[in-house]
């Protein structure tokens, strides 16, 4: 639609002031409203303000609690470390003082040991330097000579060596065997 | 722009003159009804010295309000069409001052310009003489009353029939020998013709040019239109003349006197 032409050229032209008024009022209630409705918006602010503040609060009380527990769980972990510390030196340690395989030992003496002879026992200490007595006995003389050779390189000692009235030949040596991790 | 243009309002008088080129006529509202009418036939609305006006101005109470409403034999209007209307208003006016004066050969600066944006690229400029309009002044000013409304037939008329709900494609506005005949579309007036009848020639005629120069130039047929005349013998014989052309007659309340801005 055409917008109203307003053509009204006269020198004269009187204002209207019931209609300025009118909308002057108007303009100051709009505005008035504005401000109320700004400021009940600003108040929702800092109320909302508020509410944030006092969640940040409750996070920052959870945040100190969870600081406690973690300091708590240090203190045990330091504990526990302080624990197994020393129980991974004890075994460290020992494993120190551990100077030979008795595994290897035993298998190599399976393999080694001649036929017709047999280990009737093993007394050892668990250190190199004490050496392992066995007790072996052979059907013949002979095999009991043979295991002798081979197990002179474990620096061979005989305590005790006798032969039964069957011909059964007994024998008692010690035996020393290198430090393995040297 | 004039901010206060937004929101002052100026008072419409409750005295209202038409003057047209061979009567005047008079209005007085009261409670928003017409409370007193008179016509003075015979008389030129801009034969303002004459004894008959003065008679009239002296009926109106002193230091009283009142408005004049010229028919537009003293009007000028150009319909002005740009790429963009700037939005400052003294750019505006610098580019509706510009463009009439390359169809306008008088001196502009004797006229008073008003130009209303009609859309987003055309303008309404209407020119009126200035020492015209103080002479009208003048004489109002000489019976103390106080000329608080200056405006134009047409305009008023325009802001009416194109206001309304069922708008004809153009009117036409008779006083005398001076017709004025708008074109619209969508309500916005497109073109302006204004002219006076010689004698001899018949009004139809006239108006068919200016159909067919419509039909032409602006690629549109109008097929309805609204007549607007103090003599109703002249509203029925133009309007059969008009029906006959095929056009429909959209009766415009002459009664409502479309020319009052009230």
């Amino acid at each position: 639609m055409m917008k109203k032409i307003k053509y009204n050229i006269a020198g004269q032209k009187r204002v209207d002031w019931f209609q300025l008024i009118l909308f002057l009022a108007g303009l100051f209630l709009v505005s008035l409203l504005s401000i109320f409705l700004g400021m009940d918006r600003l108040f929702d602010e800092t109320r909302q303000e508020r509410l944030e503040r006092q969640e940040l609060n409750l996070l920052k009380d959870k945040l100190t609690d969870v600081s406690q527990m973690m300091d708590e769980h240090q203190e045990k972990i330091g504990k526990i470390k302080i624990k197994w510390n020393s129980r991974v030196q004890l075994t460290n340690r020992l494993i120190a003082s551990k100077s030979f395989s008795m595994t290897d030992i035993f298998n190599m003496l399976e393999e080694q040991i001649p036929d017709g002879v047999s280990l009737s026992s093993v007394t050892m200490k668990n250190d190199a330097k004490s050496g392992i007595q066995l007790d072996f006995v052979s059907g013949s003389f002979q095999n009991l000579m043979e295991l002798y050779r081979w197990l002179a390189r474990f620096r061979l000692s005989i305590l005790k060596e006798s032969v039964t009235p069957k011909g059964m030949a007994k024998s008692t040596i010690l035996i020393k065997l290198k430090n393995e991790k040297n | 722009m004039d901010i206060s243009r937004l929101f002052i309002r100026y008072r419409v008088p409750d005295r209202f003159f038409y003057l047209g080129d061979e009567f005047i006529e008079f209005y007085r509202i009261q409670n928003r009804q017409k409370a007193e009418k008179r016509a003075f036939d015979r008389v030129s609305g801009f034969d303002f010295k004459s004894d008959q006006f003065g008679e009239m101005l002296s009926g109106i109470p002193e230091k009283s309000e009142a408005g004049v409403i010229l028919n537009s034999s003293h009007f000028i209007f150009n319909i002005l069409e740009f790429d963009r209307i700037p939005l400052r208003e003294h750019l505006v006016k610098d580019l509706v001052e510009w463009k009439i004066k390359r169809v306008f050969p008088e001196d502009m600066d004797q006229y008073e310009n008003h130009f209303y944006k009609l859309d987003r690229k055309r303008l309404l400029s209407i020119l009126f003489r200035k020492d015209l309009k103080e002479s009208i002044e003048q004489v109002f000013v000489g019976h103390q009353q106080r000329l608080t409304y200056f405006g134009n037939s047409t305009v008023e008329i325009m802001n009416r029939i194109f206001r309304s709900k069922q708008i004809p494609d153009f009117f036409l506005e008779m006083d005398g020998n001076l017709c004025v005949v708008v074109f619209q579309h969508r309500s916005i007036p497109f073109y302006i013709r204004k002219f006076r009848i010689e004698r001899g020639v018949e009004m139809v005629d006239e108006l068919q040019k200016t159909l067919n120069f419509v039909a032409a130039n602006y690629l549109r047929e109008p097929a309805s239109f609204s007549l607007i005349s103090h003599d109703d013998e002249q509203l029925a014989r133009i309007g059969s003349e008009l029906e006959k052309l095929g056009l429909l007659d959209l009766k415009a309340n002459s009664s409502a006197k479309l020319y009052f801005p009230i």
